[in-house]
Order: structure tokens, then C-alpha cells, then sequence
């Protein structure tokens, strides 16, 4: 609540701000400009389009890069070989942004369609997700494994039934990283590789100087990428056995 | 005559410090039996490698040399059949008390059907009836342990490999679960091996009492516990209780003694990757 008063003293300052003529209006329109920018594409439906476009990218590009991320993080960490061979890899890549894969995006699945977007939100996913249910297995608890060896179990049920219910707070929040990330590659994404989507509505705009449908996108993908966030919180807590933060 | 369910003869285990790599020696050349069915505590001052030798008996550690046998066969790894409770209970947090009781039922491949049924009748023998479904952070210390008997007994154990149960819990809560561990053994008939570091608790559940030796930990002597049977809290008034008491305590103290003139005497300094025997200068 106290941050929803922030955001309307922000507004309040900015539309100030405009009226005393204190920004340039091509530049920095007012909130009401913006207003009614939202208006006109809520009511022609392209917003919805464009945003129904840019999440199902995201969402892809998560749901691909949790089934490799996951079972490569739980294999990496319960293997010392494949540890050995993988992890070195890992590290190399990841230092590079998933922005820098576009050019490559580009060339192999081209403009046009969802490729080229759901392959970088696939890199942006699978970084986070893997470094977490890595160390999430890596995290487990000696007693726990030694209380599951001592009660029988096999190599099966010290997977499904200890590390990776053990390493899941780990891996949950793992998913909450890699949706943001996600969601920031697919614009940046979008503003060079595609022809739809909020990255796409914001370039196009910029290009004809329609600064208010600029900023309507803008706000989309934050009040967008704050919901989806709120959202896996909850999740998060769901699915966390850690007591403190489930009490909360 | 029956062979000992457990026989370790002339075993050795040393642990290397992963940063100064000192070895240490925890075991060094330990032998004792444990007779099928016997009821053994083993005491020991700490660092005597009361817990290593149980954690050899688990099967989570190997020893470095001499031979450690379960039921005349080497002990290689871990078994339900030489299951153990452990001080901070070993449950798991994502499991809820039922669901902690049906893992040794389901890694024997019983139903789901079947594991619940299972496990609500061990959880009704360790009295948590109504908590089955509560996760081990919504009971207490007692209750969590008690779900980590109830646990170990799922597991249809031959053995039940305790490392100081008790100690994480209050005097009356350690009481009465000493009291009901003694129960679940005289009416099941298994082999138990209790490492405590608290003497009346060895006497009281005890019918046999293992004194370990300082640093390296050898069996100093075993004690046959004759007080009656089955014991109740009056067994801790009998003569022969605050006898066996002195002379046990007497021993310990021997030990501990041992111990701390160990580490006046020469000691291991660590220099340029080469352990040296030095004195210690006295002031």
C-alpha cells in the first residue's frame, strides 16, 4: 500500500512537472498523455496481443530452460564427473548477456516468429535455475542423507525423495531469477529480432516519435514483470519446508 | 552359542583435518561383541570416538584397518536392518511426521496404501497419534524424536543404532523417552546400542556398559549392568545403581585425565606441510 502512495506522488510530480512547463512534451509527455495512449491500445486490442505475445516467449523460454537446467543442475551435482566437465562450461558461458546471443538468434531463426525471442529467453532461464538447483543439491544436509541411507533408500528415492524435495526452496527461487531475467531479455529481444510483442510496440513507436505509446509499453512490462514476481513469491513460499518463511 | 550380531576386532579409523592436514586418530585398535538381542551402552569421554565407532556400525564409515562384522559378514555400507536415530533427529522437513515413518516402508517397496497404515500404527506406538500429518517443525523436541524412533522401528531393524538421543531434550522429555525405548526393546527383542555421554542414563537402560578410552578410543572395560528387570525409575534408588555409578564415574574421570595430560604433553605442530613432534615448553 505505502508503495502504491510512492507511485502516485511520482505521477503527481511528474504531471506537475508538465504543466508548469518544465519538460518537453515530445520528450517526457505527461501521465495523462500516457493515459489515454493506454486507452486507445487497451481498446484496439494491440496491447493485449503484443503482451499475450511477449509472455508466451518468456514462458517458452522458462519452460525449456528448466527441463535442461534442473536435471543437468541435480546431474552436476550429484555427479563429481559430469560436475567436472560441466561446470567449467557453465562458467563461460554465463558471463555472456543474453542480449549478446541476438545477433546469433537472428541468423539462425531469423526475424520473423517466435524463434529467435524464445531462444534468448531460453539462455536468460536456464543460468539462474541451474546455479540454483546446483547448489541446492550440493546444500543437502550430511544428516539427511545419511538418515535416508540408513532407512534403505535407493539411488532413486535419494533423488525424488531427498535432494531434490531438499534442493526445491532452491530451485523455486531459482524460477522466480530466471522469469525476470526471462522477461528483460525478451524485450530487449524483441526490439531487434521480432515483429510482435512489447519490445516490438515500444521500437515501432519510437521510430514514428509516438513517445506516450513508448511509455505505455514501458509501464506494461513493469506493472507486467511486478505481478508475475508477486505471483512466484507465493509460490516460493508454497513450496519452501524452511519453517521461519513458511510462518510468515 | 549364537555368534555377536556385532564383532570388531583391532579396528583402526583416523580422520585427516581437511586444513592443516593433521591426522587424528579416533579409533585405534578397538575390539568388543555385541551379543544378539543385548541392550549396550557406550560411554566415553568426548572425543574417546564414541560416535565414530557407531557410525562404523552404521556402515557410514569404513574402517581404516582391522574388521568390523555384522552377523559374522563385513559391514560394507548402511542398512535398514542396522538402523540409527540420531541426536538431531535426521528428519526430513519436507516430509511430515507420516511421511518421515513411511520412507523406510517405501524404499522397501511397500503401496502407498499400505505404507500409511503402516506407519500410523508405529506412530501410534510412540504415542504421537493426531500428529501424523504435522511437519517435524510444528513439533517439539520430544515429539520430533519420537517420530525418529518411530522411524527407525518402520525400518524392521535388527539393530537400532541410537548417538545420543536424548541429549537435545529436557530432563523429563529424556526420562520417559528413555523409559519407552526400553519398552519397544524388551517387547521387540532387537539389538540395541546406545552411545550416551550421560551415565545414569547408560545404567538405567543398559544390561551391558562400554567404557571407552581417551584418545585413541579403545575399549577400556565392559560392564554387566545386574540391576532388576524390567527397570523403572525406582532402579535409580537401588544401592547397586549408585554403586556401579561411583566405580563408572571413577573410570571416566581416569580418562579424562588421560586426556588433558595428552595435550600438556608433546604435541603436533604443522610446519612447511611436515608434522613434527615438539614439546611444549612449560613456563
Amino acid at each position: 500500500m505505502k508503495g502504491l502512495v510512492s507511485v502516485i506522488l511520482i505521477a503527481a510530480a511528474w504531471q506537475a512537472a508538465s504543466l508548469l512547463g518544465w519538460l518537453n512534451p515530445y520528450l517526457l509527455p505527461p501521465p495523462t498523455k500516457v493515459l489515454y495512449a493506454f486507452k486507445d491500445a487497451a481498446q484496439g486490442g494491440i496491447l493485449f496481443i503484443y503482451l499475450a505475445a511477449s509472455l508466451r516467449r518468456v514462458l517458452t523460454g522458462l519452460a525449456l530452460g528448466f527441463a535442461a537446467a534442473v536435471p543437468l543442475g541435480v546431474l552436476a551435482a550429484s555427479r563429481a564427473g559430469v560436475r567436472a566437465y560441466l561446470l567449467p562450461v557453465i562458467e563461460l558461458l554465463r558471463p555472456v548477456p543474453p542480449i549478446a546471443w541476438i545477433p546469433l538468434a537472428i541468423l539462425w531463426f531469423g526475424i520473423k516468429g517466435n524463434g529467435a525471442s524464445n531462444f534468448i529467453t531460453f539462455i536468460a532461464a536456464f543460468f539462474p535455475l541451474f546455479l540454483h538447483t546446483f547448489s541446492g543439491v550440493r546444500h543437502i544436509e550430511e544428516i539427511h542423507l545419511n538418515a535416508a541411507r540408513t532407512l534403505g533408500a535407493d539411488r532413486k528415492m535419494l533423488l525424488f525423495d531427498v535432494a531434490i524435495p531438499s534442493a526445491l526452496p532452491f530451485i523455486v527461487t531459482g524460477l522466480r531469477i530466471s522469469l525476470g531475467f526471462a522477461w528483460m531479455s525478451v524485450i530487449a529481444a524483441e526490439l531487434i529480432a521480432s515483429t510482435s510483442g512489447l519490445g516490438y510496440m515500444i521500437e515501432m513507436n519510437r521510430s514514428m516519435m509516438n513517445i506516450p505509446n513508448v511509455m505505455c509499453g514501458m509501464i506494461t512490462i513493469g506493472a507486467t514483470g511486478y505481478l508475475m514476481n508477486e505471483a512466484i513469491v507465493r509460490v516460493e513460499r508454497r513450496f519452501s519446508w524452511k519453517p521461519g518463511r513458511q510462518d510468515k | 552359542m549364537t555368534q555377536p550380531i556385532f564383532k570388531a576386532e583391532n579396528v583402526y579409523k583416523s580422520f585427516k583435518d581437511p586444513k592443516s592436514g593433521v591426522s587424528l586418530c579416533a579409533l585405534g585398535g578397538l575390539s568388543l561383541e555385541i551379543r544378539q538381542g543385548e541392550f549396550v551402552s557406550v560411554i566415553g569421554p568426548s572425543g574417546s570416538g564414541k560416535t565414530t565407532l557407531l557410525y562404523l556400525m552404521a556402515g557410514f564409515l569404513r574402517p581404516d584397518s582391522g574388521t568390523l562384522l555384522y552377523k559374522g559378514e563385513e559391514v560394507l555400507g548402511p542398512s535398514p536392518e542396522r538402523t540409527v536415530i540420531f541426536q538431531e533427529y535426521g528428519l526430513f522437513p519436507w516430509k511430515t511426521a507420516a511421511g518421515n515413518v513411511e520412507f523406510p516402508l517405501k524404499a522397501r517397496g511397500l503401496s502407498a496404501e499400505a505404507r500409511r497404515i503402516e506407519a500410523l500404527k508405529y506412530i501410534s506406538m510412540v504415542h504421537l497419534d493426531g500428529f501424523a500429518d504435522k511437519y517435524p517443525h510444528q513439533l517439539s523436541g520430544g515429539m520430533k524424536q519420537r517420530v525418529g524412533i518411530a522411524r527407525a522401528l518402520a525400518c524392521g531393524p535388527q539393530a537400532v543404532l541410537m548417538d545420543e538421543p536424548f541429549a537435545a531434550l529436557d530432563n523429563i522429555t529424556r526420562e520417559m523417552l528413555q523409559e519407552e525405548i526400553l519398552r519397544l526393546w524388551s517387547g521387540l527383542g532387537k539389538t540395541f546400542v546406545l552411545i550416551t555421554h550421560h551415565l545414569d542414563e547408560a545404567i538405567f537402560m543398559s544390561q551391558r556398559i562400554i567404557v571407552m578410552s581417551a584418545r585413541p578410543g579403545i575399549v577400556k572395560e565392559s560392564v554387566e549392568v545386574r540391576l532388576p528387570e524390567p527397570r523403572t525409575a525406582e532402579v535409580k534408588a537401588h544401592p547397586a545403581f549408585m554403586a556401579l555409578k561411583v566405580r563408572l564415574m571413577k573410570s571416566l574421570r581416569e580418562e579424562v585425565e588421560k586426556s588433558l595430560a595428552a595435550s600438556k604433553g608433546p604435541s603436533f605442530v604443522r610446519e612447511m606441510g611436515v608434522i613434527k613432534v615438539v614439546e611444549k615448553e612449560e613456563p
